[in-house]
């Protein structure tokens, strides 16, 4: 566990003053797709013009299959990623606060995140079949790690002058986590909890594709079963909007949460 | 250090009432960003050899004049010139010296590497590199520090290490921000006399922008007034002390306390 | 990991970190000895199978095939990752118009992409590749841009007053100022192009180490389908130590930095 915690500033950051410009980029590309798609540079059967994939995903929008498995999708992953930060959270504070206990737990955690989660797959559908808990078992196998390395580094780099502090005025242990370690860490908790979140999103389709459990994964297989082609551009878009949305859901929550964090500070100006 | 140059185009009286030549002067320049203006129609002329200081009320924009002198920022009016010549990117013939030595030098390389940078540029070869590196180093007392790492030296000789990377570089003139604000007052000091040595010794023009009235005095042959608001030139003062001077000496000199008094008060003007 | 490393005796630091494993091995191998389940099965057996399955000589293959891709793959997408971030972290406005567009493509999930690339590329090493670095690209690219951005002010000036030229402030400047970050990059990456090689061995393959897990399982071969996932823990975590040397050796500097008392 030699990493240094990611850093908050990866953190999508969007500026308005560049809106036309960004707007105008997208446009762009979306025309020039189109074009080559017309004058069949693209093959129409691998990669489909923008408007045929948008008439495909217009078609899903009014499906209610399709809404029935985006609604589970979105289960899986919202219950997996809850289910790992109520193990890794509390776990990542121990392991920060007590060196006895990171020390013992390295070798076997540094281990055990090693292990790609699509490994377990296997064991998962022997042990659930194509069930939700399938998914939910490889989902916290995979997420549950950022999240808890992250909490463990947030712990200790906390600066010691805030626990001196807090010890100097006699707070007890309980209040000391609360209103010292757990603030202290939060900024490298969010950041977990936001590489977790992609990761649990990654993960849920992929068991949904492999183990042809429902939802948005299994769609995208059975589309491609199908020949559909649209159809599984669709379904990609769609996953990828999920998770444009996962991101900037938690990036919003970090923003207002971290407000007093330096990452969040408007920078003074020159 | 300065490396040989052909243009002389003007010529003043110097401090002494020998002729001396002009080195860099600003001519009517001014900085807006927007509406809000930050100085206007600020003329300063620096002669050759001489130390130049430039104090003013925190805010009053010394850092944003400093960097247009430097070329790193354009004037929106007036213009400033170097050995006749308008500055309009940074030139070759200035070094400068940035407040944040933590900052401004690279912590992945060495004091070495980091003194050696600007060289590299000017595509001088290695043998030659080392051996003005090591000069540089020389003549701010850091030669046997040349293989450490800027962040294992202290803050002061940590700002050495820029100087000398500005030595090295070969300018006519040094433009220093502040160069003394992030150290402990003793380490101050010692580093206000390397300036003064390196002008005595090595003929270099300095530029020097502070907001420490007692350094600017010290130090400079001339002291230049920034106040008011916009920031104009509010007020140039000579300092008589010619040459030799020394803390504990020169500060007690019942002139020396007289002037700094007077350019305090100055400030106080106005800034209210 | 530069504070809170007390100084224990060797010894008895040596015991602190290796208990938990030695205490979890022994568990297994006594608790799974009499296993009933069809699941979990005893660590002897899974022992066994590694031996037979993976200690011979039909292993190198397989093995070799998830590697060699792995390698081609993330090659690949840091290449790419560091030249693309670079380019566009200096073209600042360049930059930001792509935004959305990069946080789009980025944000599909790698595995989504699985089917496209059956479709596209076919079955093969080079729908995996092609995986393997789409997938790894990202946090490679969004890091690299982000440090270059981040390069501080003063560090610019000066670069900008002693007229740097551009190819030193790339290789001199640049690169190692953005260096602590794009390696963080890097690091995810690795972890995300393990995960990517074993789930396209799983569904578009012959070869490789996910296929032989997959079809352990599919055999009900239990012990080879463990044997296989311990197989994946060995080679992930050895990875791992690869890249931590790697990094130790890149950033000394920073590391020394971080580590030194700021005066």
């Amino acid at each position: 566990m030699s990493t240094q915690a990611i850093t908050l500033r990866a953190a999508g950051r969007t500026m308005p003053t560049g809106l036309v410009a960004k707007v105008a980029t997208v446009a762009a590309a979306l025309a020039l797709w189109q074009l080559l798609s017309a004058t069949r540079v693209l093959d129409p059967d691998t990669i489909p013009a923008p408007t045929s994939i948008a008439v495909a995903a217009a078609r899903l929008a009014g499906e209610v299959p399709f809404w029935h498995a985006f609604g589970l999708t979105l289960t899986g992953w919202s219950l997996g990623l809850l289910l790992s930060a109520a193990i890794a959270i509390p776990a990542g504070l121990l392991l920060g606060s007590s060196d006895i206990c990171y020390r013992s737990c390295r070798f076997t955690i540094d281990f055990l995140r090693t292990i790609p989660p699509v490994a377990m797959v296997p064991l998962a559908l022997l042990l659930y079949g194509a069930t939700t808990q399938m998914k939910l078992v490889l989902i916290v196998l995979g997420s549950v790690w950022p999240l808890l390395l992250q909490t463990m580094y947030g712990v200790r780099q906390i600066d010691p002058m805030s626990r001196e502090t807090a010890r100097s005025y006699r707070l007890d242990r309980l209040r000391r986590t609360l209103f010292i370690v757990l603030p202290g860490a939060s900024p490298f908790v969010a950041t977990g909890v936001r590489i977790s979140a992609t990761m649990a999103l990654l993960l849920t389709i992929g068991a949904e594709l492999i183990g042809s459990a429902e939802g948005l994964g299994n769609g995208i297989g059975l589309a491609q079963s199908a020949s559909d082609v649209p159809r599984l551009f669709a379904l990609i878009a769609f996953s990828a909007l999920l998770g444009v949305a996962v991101n900037a859901f938690f990036v919003t929550v970090e923003r207002r949460a971290l407000a007093w964090h330096v990452a969040h500070r408007p920078s003074p100006g020159r | 250090m300065a490396e040989p140059h052909t243009r002389r185009i003007l010529v003043r009286d110097g401090e002494d009432g020998n002729p001396a030549e002009l080195v860099l002067s600003v001519r009517g320049a001014c900085k807006r960003y927007g509406t809000r203006e930050i100085f206007a129609d600020i003329n300063i002329d620096v002669t050759r050899g001489s130390v130049l200081t430039v104090v003013g009320p925190s805010g009053a924009g010394k850092t944003t004049l400093l960097r247009c002198i430097a070329g790193l920022l354009e004037p929106s009016a007036g213009e400033i010139l170097l050995d006749g010549e308008p500055v309009r990117e940074p030139p070759e013939k200035l070094a400068v010296v940035f407040q944040d030595y933590s900052r401004s030098l690279m912590p992945w390389m060495s004091v070495r590497a980091n003194v050696e940078l600007p060289l590299r540029g000017k595509g001088v070869g290695k043998k030659e590199r080392r051996r003005r590196a090591h000069a540089a180093l020389a003549d701010v007392g850091l030669e046997t520090s040349a293989d450490l790492y800027p962040w294992q030296l202290s803050g002061g000789m940590q700002q050495r290490v820029a100087i000398a990377r500005a030595l090295a570089y070969g300018p006519e003139a040094l433009l220093m921000d502040e160069p003394f604000a992030s150290v402990d007052a003793q380490t101050r000091s010692d580093l206000e006399d390397l300036v003064l040595d390196l002008r005595d010794r090595l003929g270099i023009t300095v530029v020097l922008v502070t907001h420490d009235i007692d350094e600017a005095v010290y130090l400079g042959d001339t002291v230049v007034v920034l106040g008011g608001r916009p920031t104009r030139v509010d007020k140039v003062v000579k300092v008589p002390f010619g040459r030799d001077r020394d803390q504990a000496g020169t500060k007690a000199r019942p002139d020396f306390i007289d002037l700094r008094t007077r350019v305090l008060e100055r400030i106080r003007q106005a800034r209210d | 990991m530069a504070r809170g490393t007390p100084a224990f005796p060797r010894p008895l630091s040596l015991l602190l970190e290796a208990w938990l494993p030695i205490v979890l091995f022994a568990a297994w191998w006594v608790a799974g000895a009499n296993s009933e389940s069809l699941y979990f099965v005893s660590l002897r057996s899974i022992l066994e199978a590694f031996r037979t399955q993976w200690l011979s000589a039909g292993a190198a293959d397989h093995i070799l095939s998830s590697m060699a891709n792995l390698a081609a793959g993330y090659a690949l997408a840091t290449a790419v990752g560091i030249a693309l971030g670079v380019a566009l972290g200096l073209a600042r406005p360049v930059g930001e118009a792509l935004g959305p567009i990069l946080e789009f493509l980025r944000s599909v999930p790698g595995v989504a992409l699985l089917p496209l690339g059956l479709l596209i590329l076919g079955v093969g090493s080079d729908m995996k590749i092609a995986l393997i670095t789409y997938g790894a690209l990202w946090p490679i690219l969004l890091n690299t841009i982000d440090g270059v951005r981040g390069v501080d002010a003063v560090v610019r000036d000066v670069s900008r007053s002693y007229r740097v030229p551009l190819r030193f402030r790339l290789t001199r400047i640049v690169l190692p100022s953005a260096g602590p970050q794009i390696i963080a990059g890097m690091r995810t990456s690795l972890s995300i192009a393990i995960t990517v090689v074993v789930f396209s061995e799983m569904i578009g393959s012959t070869e490789g180490i996910g296929y032989s897990i997959l079809q352990a399982q599919r055999n009900f071969a239990i012990p080879e389908m463990w044997a296989g996932m311990l197989l994946l823990g060995i080679l992930g975590y050895l990875l791992n130590i690869a890249f931590r040397g790697v990094e130790h050796w890149v950033l000394r500097w920073h590391r020394a930095m971080t580590a030194a008392p700021r005066s």
